[in-house]
């Protein structure tokens, strides 16, 4: 569970970089990128940058130390996959650098800008469809629950992303602009909850792991999305639907591995028989308790650091 | 190319690519706090506004090096997976801390950028520490995980291949960890502080104003009087490893140093050219090996003939223990030396030829530690955790790893161009002339 919590705040991340790299370098509705008035969210991006690869390297060596007599069958499984996501992870890091540290933002070729968002959508999405591993049993091009999972993955990592991008859409910026935003926003929302619906059938005629409870409750988080946007329309917070896909970011895999129960890759290997960090399990939880008031702390400063800009910038827009 | 040496080539690029981030990602941290404590005790914002700077390039190092760091691991875990089972159930603490370390310096880091003029100096100060540790912190459980697979102790294996009766405490904390945690640290800080010399005394080159000199001058001997020591411990440190690597590890041993047949009064061989089992044409000083290895000119030093010929390693390992046994000693002298002239004869301390020298270091101080690493990782072949799994037997058996073998070199070459020439910008004249 904990492993998967820490996927599903790297998605979160992931998604919130995508929707920045959407925001500030390829803006739909503009001819040109500008980031003029937009400095102070593009100075997170480093930050959070950092913060994001280092959830990837711990949910993945957590997942690869705990669950070590898996590492096997998942290499020969989803190699080609990850390494699709590991290329466009090097892609993406030699353009943050060049983007944001030697060119500056306002001199960004539209070309490098679309290489980056796409870059920055590939790297979540395969290790999302690496994960659908766990749950079809197969790797996700194989059979039609991995495809649906796919697309319900592909459209939840653009939702979230978008979200982001209009939240911190500038006031001033144009009409045009904005309203192609939110178009593209509420459509793929709109996609999402329909495709989950689809899935569902999908997952009903099929022999899956994915019919108890908790997918149960994913299936309906998922399809209130649009309930929960009239809701937030209604008492004028719309852009903060945000919070709401990063919620399902968040408790997606943690969902979707209870379902998964008591196979950690369905009807393959079982969690008790994957698990092989015996020897030291005690000596893990006493080394992460002694340093995690250092790892609050760090958070605790970082979201201070984080969110004055952002706040003092909104009041001076506004 | 076949699936061995596929997978050998791809993780050994991707290390050698990550190696040169982390010692940065090492030694700078250390340094800028060091550099930022001396600019608030005696008050000079010069000195802090210099470790701003320098802050400035670890995070775009850092930008890198978390990636390579994120592909090594996950490379790690797809390409060698039964390697990385073995590792998980007997020693995968030290891979966990490892992360938990880097996570801690990755979010003070973040926060130390961000808190810069926003904070008091020496509340910033403090923000900086777990930086250092983190870096430190990591390298320390990264490299006891290493020392395991060099020297692996604390736990028996049953007749599956499996390991049990796993003492976690002997796996990772022995006199092997002690030894390697201590020489590469000491190498990280001692590079990175030749090369933050090699690019002052690059930048010197160019100044012509006498103020700018000045303080650049400073910059560089107190770099170099910093690297000096580094360099002294280095050689110690050195020294204590090659003696125990004798006792613990001799196949090893004797490949570093190229004796085939296990004598006594062996003699020390420098240089020469690999030819099969033998070097040739090399420099050759009797009973000093055995004097270095044993204090003795008459003890026992063991060769490459006590294990058989399929479990060598290959005598390269020769020209890389040369190499970076070279390259130490130059290290030592070079600093040693500027530092007298530039107490005594200042007008040699300071020309054009002394500046190009300690340029040079810089590079070689990189080039050393990338040899240091090379000695341990072919000095261990054909295994991956000695004595006990092969490099073989631990990759997976994906044939992708053919053609990923091509692909990762070549995006680590564009990454690392991209770095160099952003890195080049940010120690520009630029933000030089804003200190």
């Amino acid at each position: 569970m904990v492993v998967a919590v820490l996927f599903g705040i790297y998605f979160v991340l992931s998604g919130w970089e995508a929707g920045m790299s959407l925001l500030y370098l390829w803006r739909p509705g503009d001819s040109t990128p500008s980031t003029s008035n937009n400095q102070p969210g593009l100075n997170l991006f480093t930050p959070i940058w950092e913060i994001t690869n280092v959830f990837l390297v711990f949910g993945f060596t957590g997942l690869a130390l705990l669950f070590n007599n898996v590492l096997i069958k998942l290499s020969h499984a989803v190699l080609s996959t990850l390494i699709t996501g590991l290329v466009a992870l090097i892609i993406r890091s030699t353009l943050v650098i060049y983007l944001f540290y030697y060119h500056g933002p306002n001199k960004i070729r539209p070309i490098a800008g679309k290489l980056f968002v796409l870059a920055s959508l590939t790297v979540p999405m395969s290790f999302g469809l690496s994960g659908i591993y766990f749950i079809s049993g197969q790797p996700f091009w194989r059979n039609s629950l991995g495809l649906s999972l796919a697309g319900v993955l592909l459209l939840s990592i653009l939702s979230l992303a978008l979200s982001f991008a209009y939240y911190f859409l500038p006031s001033t910026s144009s009409f045009l602009s904005q309203a192609k935003f939110k178009m593209y926003f509420i459509s793929i929302a709109y996609c999402l909850s329909t495709a989950v619906g689809l899935q569902l059938v999908i997952n009903r005629s099929g022999r899956t792991s994915l019919l108890g409870w908790p997918y149960d409750l994913f299936v309906l988080l998922v399809a209130a999305i649009p309930l929960v946007e009239i809701g937030l329309y209604l008492v004028s917070s719309g852009r903060l639907l945000w919070l709401y896909f990063s919620l399902l970011a968040v408790t997606s895999p943690a969902l979707l591995a209870l379902s998964n129960r008591p196979y950690l890759i369905y009807g393959r290997q079982t969690i008790v028989s994957a698990y092989g960090a015996e020897a030291y399990g005690k000596w893990l939880l006493i080394g992460m308790v002694a340093l995690s008031p250092l790892i609050i702390l760090g958070f605790i400063l970082l979201i201070w650091l984080l969110i004055t800009p952002l706040r003092e910038n909104k009041k001076t827009s506004n | 190319m076949d699936r061995i040496s596929a997978g050998r080539a791809l993780t050994g690029d991707s290390l050698g690519y990550h190696l040169i981030l982390v010692l940065f990602g090492v030694g700078l941290p250390v340094i800028i706090s060091l550099l930022e404590f001396y600019g608030i005790v005696t008050k000079r914002p010069r000195a802090i506004a210099l470790a701003h700077t320098w802050a400035k390039a670890l995070v775009i190092l850092f930008i890198a090096g978390a990636v390579s760091g994120t592909i090594v691991s996950l490379q790690f875990d797809l390409l060698w997976p039964k390697f990385m089972s073995f590792i998980g159930k007997t020693v995968g603490l030290a891979f966990a801390l490892e992360g938990t370390m880097f996570f801690v310096e990755a979010i003070f880091l973040s926060v130390y950028m961000l808190s810069w003029k926003r904070v008091k100096p020496w509340i910033h100060w403090l923000i900086g520490l777990p930086v250092a540790l983190g870096a430190i912190g990591s390298a320390v459980f990264i490299t006891s995980a290493n020392a395991f697979m060099n020297a692996p102790a604390g736990f028996k294996v049953n007749s599956k291949g499996q390991p049990y009766d796993i003492h976690i405490t002997q796996e990772m904390f022995t006199r092997t960890m002690f030894n390697e945690v201590t020489h590469s640290i000491l190498a990280y800080l001692l590079s990175t502080a030749l090369v933050l010399v090699a690019v002052y005394a690059w930048l010197y080159r160019k100044k012509r104003h006498a103020a700018d000199r000045i303080w650049m001058r400073k910059v560089i001997v107190g770099l170099l009087s910093l690297a000096l020591v580094f360099a002294v411990l280095l050689g110690v440190t050195g020294d204590m490893s090659a003696q125990y690597l004798e006792k613990r590890e001799p196949v090893k041993f004797a490949a570093m140093e190229g004796i085939e047949k296990t004598e006594k009064h062996a003699p020390l061989i420098l240089g020469g050219i690999v030819s099969g089992n033998k070097i040739k044409d090399a420099v050759v000083i009797p009973g000093l090996l055995s004097f270095l290895a044993d204090n003795n000119f008459y003890g026992e030093v063991k060769g490459l003939n006590i294990t058989s010929s399929q479990y060598r390693p290959s005598l390269v390992v020769h020209y890389f223990f040369d190499g970076m046994v070279f390259a130490d000693g130059l290290l030592v002298i070079v600093p040693l030396l500027f530092l007298l002239f530039n107490k005594f004869y200042r007008r040699w301390a300071w020309n054009r030829f002394s500046l190009h020298i300690l340029v040079i270091c810089g590079f070689l101080a990189v080039i050393a530690t990338e040899f240091g690493w090379l000695v341990t990782e072919l000095g261990r072949q054909p295994y991956i955790i000695s004595g006990v799994m092969t490099v073989g037997d631990a990759l997976t058996t994906s044939k992708s790893v053919i053609q990923l073998g091509f692909i990762f070199p070549t995006f680590f070459i564009l990454l690392l161009i991209v770095t160099a020439v952003t890195l080049r910008k940010t120690m520009s004249h630029k933000e030089m002339k804003q200190l």
